[in-house]
């Protein structure tokens, strides 16, 4: 039997469009497949997705598995984890890489039971190295990198005696190459077979989002929690006059949206929008878990929260420990005070 | 209605509750325990399932002995019983391994017509259990429901909105099926002075790898594929908070703002 060789990455689509995700997925492949010699292969399942394929090829991989059948055209766990995990049995990768997302983790967990392999979930940095575990010499182990209790660890993990080690990535942590028109790759067609047993849940419909604001792309955000309670209207307000003369957008933590202070486009955190802007500002926020794995990444952080032992202040660069009726407004006329005199 | 609630105890990591050793790492030893966050909104669903349609929870946790407290508390808020599946043999058990002793210890409990599960632990699973559940039972799961709309018995289908980073699915499932329960939706209830007094009398069933004929070869340290090969405080992001008045002044900070907000 063949040993088992090659990255391979599951590459999410929806609506026939890459997200990015699965570039970012190519753009460490490469760097783990260069590593290891051996190829980045991706899978892709959909509807007349045949074009999303040679996109993959130029953004890295040498080789694509596709899927194409009507059944695929939107994800649905069974039939996908039916596909992705045939795929595996039959051609043995060393490593699979998934996104960490709503429709790859339930995936990537499901493939890694029917596969009986381990999987190290939501890591922030991945690596190949040799590695001595238990008086065992392993070579080509995948280094999986990941915070724990929401970075009070950072943990590495390994899957010495299973194949193929699987890996899911967060969102945002890994960049795309840029894409070569030319590069050469191997698209195959999988024949796609499901069983009636695959097919027992339906889409209904898929509503997506008024996505006016864009948290992903923007340089500065300027993020409102539940400190703004005192008054949510006035506290946003302040918020949102912040955003606009800084030319950002404006963030918001679960507990502001659960709340109802700010619609929900407006999340940044495990369940909403994963950002790494250049600069964020955490206003009232005081960094429950799930907020503070959506922004942790971003390059530079200002957190304005009245409690000094608040968490945020531990992921913060420059801290303001007061009212943030009484800063906010006060750093607004600061940088129009400025702005004013460079005009 | 019949419904399994699979809950976790964790540590409290809620704000001030966070205690450090003099390494910086987590010290658990100081640290309370609580009922996984998640979990309670998972057991709010089922509440409300049971409301509407009648029926019994029951819920089941894997882990050690002190998890006792969490199902009693799962009692408090509602469920009927409460199993406890806890043996030496099941220590270190990663997602894959606690998936397999779940799905053993569910086969145990008899028919059902679902499986709630929380979206994730807060101590570092990242909901693979709940799908690796489904796997094993060769069930349909259903992850990231945000509500439950419909439930069409004479056909066995559940209707429910899940939601996905850009917006939301609605989504219909045959059922016997597993879901998997975001925090957005059930705000879990508070427990009655009846219910509280109901747990304290409760007995928590306990289940070990024997009763739930479990392959020792598949738990614990040894059983699972995945291996923690190096764990150390997190450098977070490595930053160090310069705090205003303490090292930073208002000038350095405007200036860190105004060289970001140049339209690049």
């Amino acid at each position: 039997m063949s040993e088992p060789k090659g990255v391979w990455i599951f590459a999410e689509q929806h609506g026939n469009k890459l997200e990015d995700i699965s570039l970012e997925m190519l753009g460490k492949g490469r760097e783990l497949a260069d590593t290891l010699h051996e190829e980045l292969v991706a899978i892709l399942l959909g509807c007349e997705v045949e074009e999303l394929a040679k996109q993959l090829v130029a953004y890295g991989a040498d080789k694509v598995y596709v899927g194409d059948n009507p059944e695929l055209t939107n994800y649905r766990s069974l039939p996908y984890t039916r596909v992705v995990a045939e795929l595996a049995q039959k051609h043995k990768p060393r490593y699979m890489v998934f996104g960490a997302t709503t429709t790859s983790n339930p995936l990537a967990s499901r493939v890694s039971a029917r596969l009986n392999t381990g999987l190290a979930s939501v890591c922030t940095n991945l690596r190949v190295s040799d590695y001595d575990w238990l008086g065992k010499h392993y070579e080509k182990l995948l280094m999986q990198v990941r915070p724990d209790f929401n970075a009070f660890y950072l943990s590495t993990i390994i899957t010495p005696d299973y194949k193929p080690e699987i890996a899911t990535v967060r969102p945002g942590v890994f960049q795309p190459l840029t894409p070569d028109p030319n590069r050469k790759g191997e698209i195959i067609q999988y024949p796609v077979q499901l069983q009636p047993e695959d097919l027992v849940v339906q889409v209904k419909k898929i509503v997506k989002a008024e996505h006016t604001i864009d948290l992903k792309g923007a340089h500065i955000i300027v993020s409102g929690g539940r400190g703004v309670g005192k008054d949510p209207q006035k506290g946003f307000k302040l918020i949102q006059e912040l955003a606009q003369a800084v030319s950002g957008e404006v963030g918001a933590s679960r507990g502001a949206v659960m709340a109802g202070y700010i619609d929900g486009s407006h999340q940044v955190g495990q369940t909403g929008t994963t950002v790494r802007p250049d600069l964020y500002i955490a206003v009232g926020i005081s960094g429950a878990p799930q907020h503070l794995v959506g922004m942790s990444n971003s390059k530079k952080i200002i957190a304005i929260n009245p409690d000094k032992n608040a968490p945020i202040f531990e992921y913060a660069d420059y801290g303001i420990v007061g009212d943030l009726f009484e800063w906010v407004p006060k750093l607004t006329e600061e940088i129009r005070k400025r702005k004013a005199t460079i005009a | 209605m019949q419904s399994i609630v699979l809950i976790k105890e964790v540590p409290d990591i809620r704000v001030g509750k966070v205690v450090f050793t003099e390494k910086g790492t987590l010290d658990r030893s100081k640290m309370g325990r609580m009922l996984n966050p998640d979990d309670a909104h998972a057991m709010e669903a089922a509440l409300r399932l049971r409301e509407k349609h009648g029926g019994k929870i029951t819920t089941l946790s894997m882990g050690p002995p002190t998890a006792e407290d969490s199902l009693r508390f799962s009692i408090e808020m509602g469920a009927d019983e409460a199993f406890l599946e806890s043996d030496i043999a099941l220590g270190g058990s990663d997602t894959l391994a606690t998936a397999y002793a779940l799905t053993e210890a569910i086969k145990k409990l008899g028919e059902f017509d679902f499986i709630f599960a929380g979206l994730k632990a807060l101590d570092g699973e990242t909901g693979q259990v709940g799908p690796q559940v489904a796997e094993n039972l060769h069930l349909p799961e259903v992850a990231y429901v945000e509500e439950i709309l419909n439930i069409d018995v004479d056909n066995k289908l559940i209707e429910s909105r899940t939601i996905f980073e850009g917006g939301y699915t609605i989504l219909v499932s045959k059922y016997p099926a597993l879901l998997t329960i975001t925090p957005t939706f059930y705000e879990p209830r508070r427990p009655t002075p009846m219910n509280i007094l109901k747990a304290k009398k409760a007995v928590i069933r306990k289940l070990t790898a024997k009763d739930c004929d479990l392959d020792l070869s598949r738990i614990g340290l040894n059983g699972s594929p995945t291996k923690v090969a190096k764990s150390g405080p997190g450098d977070a992001t490595g930053r160090h908070c310069k705090f205003l008045g303490e090292g930073a002044t208002l000038e350095e900070i405007i200036q860190v703002i105004t060289s970001n907000s140049v339209q690049k």
